[in-house]
């Protein structure tokens, strides 16, 4: 009963623990703390290896994972997620075509966000985008999930994925922007 | 093609999960010629590689990567009983 126990650990470990980073930075940005990101990970972890035994051989054990975590998360850690009400979003629009019309170009842009902010003003400002739109940045551009992963994982359509990239990036542009102008790399 | 449509078009061309390549060179050729859609692309591809190259990436405190594997290997849980059992 152990051997087979410790035969099956050593199983889980090549193929489960290798992913504890990215699901350990996932806990980190759906919880906003280090303590919870810790438990949701040992709680993913637990139930992961319960499961592990009945598991397909062959399965995506990395989109297998997050979606253990993300059930975890959802019955003990979700607070009231940050909802994006139409008129914030109608503002970020706002600004969005207002920069668009101004003078400013794409690769100006690119100088004076990618150069200029800080790795933390980035992270603050994938952290404050709300969850619907934060979820799928990070499944998308972090770890490089398929948009039909990303579809199966949170349960919308692929047009839904695509609209809430295309929305969430235009925030996230208005997110860093701003905090430029705050830290005065651009000038108003 | 409405123009929200497009706009989203470009956002699925950028992640690579277009593969007709002839809805490839239409959104190409779009690009190109419209400046607002080319606003959109570049906008679209700096987020996307400031996010992948950018966004900060922690390691697993070692605290933590201990805790879970802890609770999860068998043979540390065997352990764990046995001197337990034997100290009761």
């Amino acid at each position: 009963m152990l051997n087979k126990k410790i035969k099956l650990y050593s199983e889980f470990e090549r193929e489960a623990i290798p992913y504890m980073d990215p699901l350990y930075n996932f806990a980190l940005r759906m919880t906003g703390n280090k303590n919870d990101a810790g438990n949701l990970l040992k709680e993913t972890f637990k139930k992961a290896f319960w499961f592990f035994e009945k598991l397909e051989r062959g399965t995506n054990y990395k989109m297998w994972l997050f979606r253990v975590m993300k059930y975890a998360y959802l019955n003990s850690y979700r607070k009231k997620s940050k909802e994006l009400i139409i008129s914030d979003y109608e503002e970020i629009e706002k600004f969005y075509e207002n920069m668009k019309y101004s003078s400013i170009d794409g690769l100006q842009l690119e100088k004076e966000l990618y150069d200029k902010l800080s790795d933390d003003d980035i992270s603050d400002a994938l952290s404050s985008l709300p969850e619907d739109f934060r979820i799928i940045i990070i499944l998308c551009d972090i770890e490089r999930f398929s948009y039909n992963d990303i579809a199966d994982f949170v349960d919308v359509p692929i047009g839904v994925v695509r609209s809430r990239l295309h929305r969430g990036r235009k925030m996230l542009l208005t997110n860093l922007y701003k905090c430029a102008e705050k830290k005065g790399y651009i000038s108003k | 093609m409405a123009q929200e449509k497009i706009n989203e078009l470009i956002t699925a061309y950028i992640d690579g999960e277009i593969t007709d390549p002839t809805k490839v060179n239409d959104i190409k050729d779009r690009i190109e010629k419209d400046n607002n859609l080319k606003f959109d692309f570049q906008v679209q591809r700096l987020m996307k590689s400031i996010v992948a190259d950018r966004f900060k990436i922690q390691p697993t405190p070692k605290k933590v990567r201990r805790k879970v594997l802890g609770k999860i290997n068998p043979s540390k849980n065997f352990l764990t009983a046995f001197f337990s059992r034997r100290l009761s």
